[in-house]
């Protein structure tokens, strides 16, 4: 008998948690660099923030189904560029599309197995957008994907307001990445910041350890 | 007339290399009633004249596109019909409106690949592509052939010839034109085409739209306030 | 009926004529001899095409682009029948993007020619296509960066590498302006002046109507992607072009 025909049944190279939040003069996101076989720790420097025509995308989950959904993005932004007629996608345009590609896989029930973050800007104001591999997205000023969304995004949605400067959106999202080295398992000391202006400029900044974390036994902590 | 033994398909290129069944396509454009589009830095107008009361040609056909025909009213119909799939295509996938040349892109290509194989002709429709989206105002001019112009302003259809003209005496004064000055063109321009027959509510149809405005098609009665504007349009009694 | 050169043997590609030739071949050539010229070199580190457009009306705001971009590398100039030369240019892309799907590299420019002359050979034997109106140019790099690749096919399917080559009505003439030239010690930008100088020149002779030049190059100062060239180059290159034919017409 034939065996019964079988979709991806669950991710194999894993990427944790990314988190974004827009600020006064755009959208800055950050992950860890680490890409998990299951539980091992196995590729632990591997770029998760993507720079693609407009925007800056960041993604959780499977990292080859990621890698394909950088590829047919900038498929996608490549073949607007053949017509020189000066058009290109605004940011919101390939954020529905990509939309459109999560729910026709899931409605195939063979989902690219991500939820991705993507940054840019919609007429003149930060535009910051999210979805699953169900198709289900939103657009919302502080996005949390995969453990970040338990830990990240309470934190981001008290402390966070419409006309933070870079330096405290950097401030607010180094504080979510140290929360989350913390307390979720498949994450490491190296992490990413990757911000878009408003006028498109992408800035991948390089991988760089946190710093302010401390692992000394709590009984040995003086409390000030 | 037999002008030819190359002329029967359009499959079969001439010893001069033309294609007879394409440029006889072209013809059937020059057979329809006439149409021009005209713009300006915000608006874009389409006029045409309705040999018909109830004929359609000029139509919207998204928030900021519209066209206008020339040619086999049922030929019009499928290619108007296929824009409006790829209309509704790239809202579907974008949630925002198909850039014009593009639109004007696909158009041509579908006509192209009727021009390449036995067993159908060309479509016989010239039509002109009105709009507005992020790289400003449009008009596109596509043919049976394949081919798409990106123009100023111009016309097509029977006796186009004098409505060109008009539109070349004054394509200058264009881009800086109102809206209302740029309907009177346009009004003013197809009455070229009709010179035994002033223009009213029912044997003509204009198509506006701008930076700030959809596109809107007007027709009979909604003319009127036009009249004042050109002083050549009747009431149709 | 038939009164032609096939005497009933030429209307169609599906059909020889008594002595061996495929008339509706020839005739698809003709269509891109009626049309403008479309040139391309392979100077140093570089490739440059560049074609000439009639401008058939003065209400055009800009004729419809010729030149294409194909994948990153690689572009593409043409002569013949316009919207023919734009459905290769389609096919093309997609040829591009299926091998790129699948090897996750840039095609290479042997490879594309390769394909496009099987795709246009394939129309020159049935009744049921007509071959296409139209002679590619392609230029452009491969994966590697390392040589500048050029190719032309013609409606037969003929294929070949070229160091620069010419189509569209006045090819010879400028098949011999080619020919003078030094081409392996071409900088990039003089590449364009000289492009740009021999499609005016070739243009003159046959004292045509109004054009536009379209010139797009590949090279170390575009990171060897195929670009059009950048405005203020091209009217610069048009102004040389120009003043060149002044001064051979004062001498």
């Amino acid at each position: 008998m034939d065996a019964p025909i079988t979709r991806t049944l669950e991710p194999i190279n894993t990427g944790t948690s990314v988190v974004g939040i827009t600020y006064k003069d755009g959208v800055l996101i950050a992950s860890d660099t680490l890409v998990s076989y299951g539980s091992l720790s196995r590729f632990r420097s591997i770029q998760r923030l993507v720079s693609i025509g407009p925007c800056l995308i960041g993604a959780s989950g499977d990292y080859s189904d990621f890698q394909h959904i950088t590829d047919l993005l900038t498929q996608k932004v490549d073949e607007a560029s053949f017509h020189q007629d000066g058009f290109q996608y605004t940011a919101p345009e390939l954020f529905e599309y990509l939309c459109r590609v999560m729910y026709e896989r899931r409605s195939k029930v063979n989902p690219y197995w991500n939820r991705v973050v993507m940054a840019g800007s919609k007429q003149g104001k930060p535009f910051l957008g999210c979805v699953d591999l169900y198709g289900t997205h939103y657009a919302s000023p502080t996005v949390a994907t995969g453990y970040g969304e338990q830990l990240a995004q309470p934190i981001l949605r008290k402390e966070w307001h419409p006309d933070m400067s870079l330096e405290e959106a950097h401030a607010l999202l180094e504080k979510c990445m140290r929360v989350l080295l913390y307390r979720d398992c498949y994450t490491i000391n190296k992490v990413q910041f990757a911000r878009i202006g408003l006028d498109g400029q992408t800035t991948i900044e390089p991988p760089a350890p946190l710093t302010g974390t401390r692992w000394e036994a709590p009984l040995t902590i003086t409390l000030p | 007339m037999y002008r030819t033994a190359y002329d029967s398909d359009v499959t079969i290129f001439s010893p001069q290399g033309r294609l007879y069944q394409i440029e006889y396509a072209m013809e059937a454009v020059k057979q329809g009633a006439a149409t021009a589009g005209l713009k300006s830095n915000t608006h874009v107008v389409l006029v045409a004249i309705k040999r018909n009361e109830s004929q359609q040609k000029v139509l919207a056909l998204d928030q900021q596109i519209g066209a206008s025909t020339a040619g086999l009213t049922a030929d019009a119909r499928k290619l108007l019909d296929f824009m409006k799939s790829e209309i509704m295509n790239f809202r579907w996938a974008h949630e925002s409106q198909i850039p014009v040349n593009w639109l004007a892109v696909e158009v041509s290509d579908k006509s192209q690949k009727r021009t390449q194989h036995a067993g159908s002709r060309p479509f016989g429709v010239g039509m002109l592509i009105a709009g507005v989206d992020s790289q400003g105002t449009h008009l596109y001019q596509t043919c049976p052939s394949g081919n798409y112009f990106d123009y100023y302003s111009c016309a097509i259809g029977a006796r186009s010839q004098p409505v060109k003209t008009y539109l070349e005496k004054h394509y200058k004064e264009f881009p800086t034109c109102s809206r209302e000055e740029l309907i009177k063109h346009a009004l003013q321009a197809i009455k070229a085409s009709q010179p035994d027959e002033e223009l009213d509510t029912t044997n003509c149809s204009v198509g506006v739209v701008g930076v700030d405005e959809q596109f809107t098609v007007f027709e009979g009665e909604r003319l009127l306030p036009f009249d004042e504007a050109t002083m050549n349009l009747e009431r149709h009694q | 009926m038939s009164h032609g050169l096939g005497s009933g043997y030429d209307l169609s590609a599906g059909t020889y004529s008594q002595d061996g030739r495929v008339f509706q071949v020839e005739y698809a050539a003709k269509a891109v001899e009626n049309s403008g010229n479309a040139i391309g070199i392979r100077g140093r580190d570089c490739v440059v095409l560049g074609v000439d457009k009639p401008r058939v009306s003065e209400m055009l705001v800009r004729a419809a682009p010729k030149n294409a971009t194909l994948s990153q590398n690689i572009g593409m100039t043409s002569a013949g029948l316009v919207a023919d030369c734009r459905t290769l240019a389609n096919w093309c892309r997609e040829e591009c993007r299926s091998y790129k799907n699948q090897y996750h590299t840039e095609i290479p420019v042997r490879v594309l020619s390769e394909r496009l002359s099987l795709e246009m050979q394939e129309h020159t034997t049935t009744s049921y296509y007509r071959p296409y109106g139209a002679t590619v140019i392609l230029g452009g790099f491969d994966e590697d960066h390392t040589k500048p690749q050029l190719f032309m096919v013609e409606p037969s399917g003929k294929s070949f590498g070229y160091r620069a080559c010419s189509c569209g009505m006045n090819q010879s003439p400028a098949r011999t302006e080619l020919e003078k030239l030094d081409l392996p010690n071409l900088g990039a930008e003089e590449a364009v002046m000289t492009v740009a100088r021999i499609l005016h020149q070739i243009h003159d002779e046959s004292k045509n109507l109004a054009f536009e030049l379209e010139l797009s190059w590949a090279c170390a100062a575009t990171g060897f992607r195929h670009v059009p060239v950048p405005p203020e180059l091209l009217a610069r290159a048009e102004e040389a072009a120009k003043r060149f034919l002044e001064e051979r017409d004062h001498a």
